[in-house]
């Protein structure tokens, strides 16, 4: 049985398979797993905002630092960065007012932190204007995604 | 950053007592609306850190109904009225007869109504903390949303506060009796400079 490994906002969590990482209610923030697929370590961090400026902030919630002390982390564990693959969800815009595209934001600056890490994104699923809550399982790196559908319902979609 | 570290006790009790002015004055406009007797439970000033909010809402992923409202003016931030789904279509059946069968897909109609609804809530709170605070403030254009809990209240924290780590939120359970519950959450959610703002007015800084 795998161990279901709860991320809260604006935190990361590593873990040697079998493990299953999750994190809840996605609006603008965005989810991005990584794992290793050669030594099946993996990690997800719930990113909130693209970038720290504030030397006193929590360096978890941006992408940048967050992901790059994630994979750190990863890399203590033995993970090696050239086995690394991505899948990344969320970002959308829950509010339909102009000016607060954090989550486009959010999503642009993950792109640009993993391809200067030399991180390949296998899939991503981004943008809209639901939220999304989500499981990576380290195993085989599938994603599934929940978001609000019709008739209340949740709608399952695996990336 | 943490609201932890800028908010001394004094001046938790005093978010308590504007949420207290806002609460009751909202609680009657609602209570004008569908005729009925509404409750509310003494209100709490909740610091929630970010990374334990899931646990705090118990249960994230429920779909709720919610009404976000700006607050522009002197100590901006915004202010959300949170119904459960059952609520929510009680509260749309109290006003136009007919009971909504899936929040997803509602009507025109029915999306007017819980806007509405949030709104003037919303509106008579940021009113009452005006007045009592003699601070100019005014309200936006409400948006409504039916999403996940947990999400629509951390997006609500990141546009009010996004560099803290930690959500301060003035909250309030709103309850109608009349055999079937209807439970609202309104919150406060000030945005950083705000505080020093209303503490300053208040004399207390």
């Amino acid at each position: 049985m795998e161990e279901k490994l709860i991320i809260g906002i604006g935190e990361f969590k590593v873990a040697k398979n079998p493990a299953i990482l999750i994190t809840l209610g996605l609006g603008s923030c965005v989810g991005v797993c990584l794992r290793d697929k050669k030594s099946h370590i993996g990690g997800m961090i719930h990113v909130m905002l693209p970038e720290l400026k504030d030397q006193n902030g929590n360096p978890t919630k941006y992408a940048d630092p967050g992901i790059k002390l994630m994979v750190n982390e990863m890399i203590k564990m033995g993970a090696n960065v050239k086995d690394m693959e991505a899948k990344i969800a969320g970002g959308a815009s829950m509010f339909e007012s102009k000016g607060f595209e954090i989550g486009k934001k959010n999503a642009d600056k993950i792109k640009e932190v993993l391809r200067d890490l030399g991180i390949r994104i296998l899939a991503e699923d981004t943008g809209g204007n639901r939220a999304r809550s989500i499981e990576y399982k380290i195993e085989d790196g599938t994603l599934m995604i929940k978001k609000v559908g019709g008739k209340e319902s949740i709608e399952i979609i695996q990336i | 950053m943490k609201w932890k570290d800028m908010v001394n006790p004094m001046q938790m009790d005093v978010l308590k007592e504007i949420g207290n002015i806002g609460a009751g004055n909202a609680a009657t406009s609602l209570s004008t609306m569908i005729s009925k007797e509404v409750e509310i439970d003494v209100p709490t000033v909740k610091l929630v850190d970010l990374s334990e909010l899931y646990e705090y809402l118990k249960n994230p992923e429920e779909i709720v109904a919610s009404t976000i409202v700006g607050i522009k003016g002197e100590a901006p931030g915004k202010m959300l009225m949170n119904f459960d789904s059952d609520s929510t279509k009680h509260l749309i059946e109290l006003l136009t007869g007919e009971r909504p069968e899936d929040l997803t897909n509602m009507n025109e109609m029915e999306r007017s109504v819980v806007s509405e609804i949030g709104n003037i809530i919303c509106s008579t709170y940021v009113i009452s903390l005006s007045n009592f605070t003699s601070l100019f403030l005014e309200t936006e254009v409400p948006i409504l949303l039916v999403d996940m809990f947990a999400a629509i209240i951390s997006e609500t924290s990141i546009m009010a506060s996004k560099d803290y780590d930690d959500v301060l939120m003035i909250e309030t359970i709103l309850k109608v009796h009349n055999g079937q519950k209807l439970n609202g959450f309104l919150t406060m959610f000030p945005e950083p400079g705000s505080l020093d703002v209303i503490f300053k007015k208040l004399g207390l800084s």
